[in-house]
């Protein structure tokens, strides 16, 4: 019942694990700052990667800002490879102090809930298991 | 001498205040049982004390039968704390339903209103962050279930407004799922109280990783020493004897009886030539 429920923190290296056909599970959930929107179409870097965000009609993200995406794993149509449509985002605001949440704290998080699975998503999905 | 007086002190007024608590409770613990309390700081971890979760441990914890404690890593549990997405919030007559989604699964977070509270209390303060959907939160409450149904009583329930929240929430929860399913780090043994969740985030995830490394369980620290110079002590595959291993600690014969049968209990060393002989048991 929580498997359907559960959305998988990733970073855009994981992407492929996701993709359809490779996994039942292809709905994830990944963080980043929006470095380009263009159309129906936006770029979300997590530190030295990237994604491809397609936009459905109510989201709107700004250039700058941090999102944290929820959305499904899906080929680009002309064969550009892997992106995330998404379902919902949520803009994550700048603290007390105007700091961005921290995205190395967020790649920490991504590798501890993929190290120790069991407390955060079912082993029927996908992800980068390290056998723990 | 005056030292002396204040430890006395001390010890008195200990056992006085455990003494009081059994006589109310009708049993417990007891002074003079403190030997025997389990090892490795796991008393500080009553079930009343909040543990932090993911959604996913509160979908998954046990419950033996009805009326028992939720168990989470075989540790039972009653308060959690956990951060999650606002998903819907529906206002009842006597409640207020948060539906909480923190990516590992949803859970019904109830809220009574107090009837006698301002309603208008939130209003007060206008410039105060408020709980909104889609907005993140922090969750403190108890676990129920109700016809099969879970959903979390809050005590409190309150947005968040540095993000960075839900990160190290996540890690607090991951610390202390390793704590109850892999003992304490090794450090945390001889400090006694001291938890990995106190530590800087990079400091705890090096602990854990030796912990795992070593792969010994929930010990005391004396048992722990007692393992290691069996494991590093260059020797025959007839292990050592308890008189080599106490010159080589420098520690008395009883000592390393003690920390040996601990480690006996739990099967990671054994017996070899006779009974005060032992070998590390190599995985």
């Amino acid at each position: 019942m929580s498997g359907s429920m559960s959305t998988p923190r990733i970073l855009p290296a994981h992407l492929h694990a996701f993709a359809p056909g490779s996994s039942a599970h292809n709905t994830v959930r990944i963080m980043g700052i929006i470095s380009t929107v263009s159309g129906d179409q936006a770029t979300l870097t997590c530190l030295n990667d990237a994604v491809t965000i397609l936009l459905n009609r109510d989201s709107h993200l700004s250039v700058g800002s941090m999102y944290e995406v929820v959305g499904k794993v899906v080929n680009i149509e002309g064969g550009h490879g892997l992106g995330l449509r998404v379902l919902s985002s949520t803009e994550w605001p700048r603290n007390e102090q105007g700091q961005l949440p921290d995205l190395k704290l967020y790649e920490a998080v991504v590798d501890s809930t993929h190290r120790y699975k069991s407390i955060f998503y079912d082993d029927g999905e996908a992800g980068t298991d390290t056998g723990h | 001498m005056a030292l002396t007086m204040l430890d006395y002190g001390y010890n008195n007024k200990y056992s006085t205040s455990y003494g009081a608590n059994g006589a109310t409770d009708g049993g417990g613990f007891v002074a003079g049982e403190p030997q025997s309390s389990p090892a490795g700081g796991k008393g500080g971890y009553g079930k009343d004390t909040v543990r932090p979760v993911t959604i996913k441990q509160i979908i998954d914890a046990q419950q033996p039968h009805p009326d028992a404690d939720f168990r989470a890593d075989g540790e039972p549990f009653v308060q959690v704390t956990f951060v999650g997405q606002i998903r819907s919030i529906s206002t009842q007559p006597t409640n207020i339903t948060y539906k909480v989604d923190d990516g590992t699964g949803i859970v019904e977070v109830k809220q009574w209103i107090d009837g006698d509270a301002n309603p208008d209390k939130m209003d007060v303060e206008p410039n105060k962050p408020r709980l909104v959907e889609d907005g993140y939160c922090r969750v403190w409450g108890r676990l129920k279930a109700f016809n099969n149904k879970r959903h979390i009583g809050a005590h409190i329930i309150r947005p968040i407004t540095d993000y960075n929240e839900i990160f190290y929430h996540l890690l607090e929860a991951t610390a202390v799922h390793l704590f109850f399913t892999r003992g304490p780090p090794p450090s945390a043994q001889s400090n006694g109280q001291k938890t990995g969740a106190a530590n800087g985030v990079g400091e705890s995830r090096q602990e854990f990783a030796t912990a795992g490394d070593s792969a010994l369980p929930n010990v005391s620290p004396l048992a722990r020493r007692v393992f290691n110079t069996l494991k590093n002590t260059p020797q025959s595959n007839e292990g050592l004897h308890v008189q080599m291993i106490a010159s080589q600690m420098g520690m008395p014969v009883s000592d390393v009886y003690k920390g040996a049968e601990e480690l006996l209990a739990i099967g990671i060393i054994f017996t070899t030539v006779d009974d005060n002989t032992w070998a590390v048991l190599e995985a």
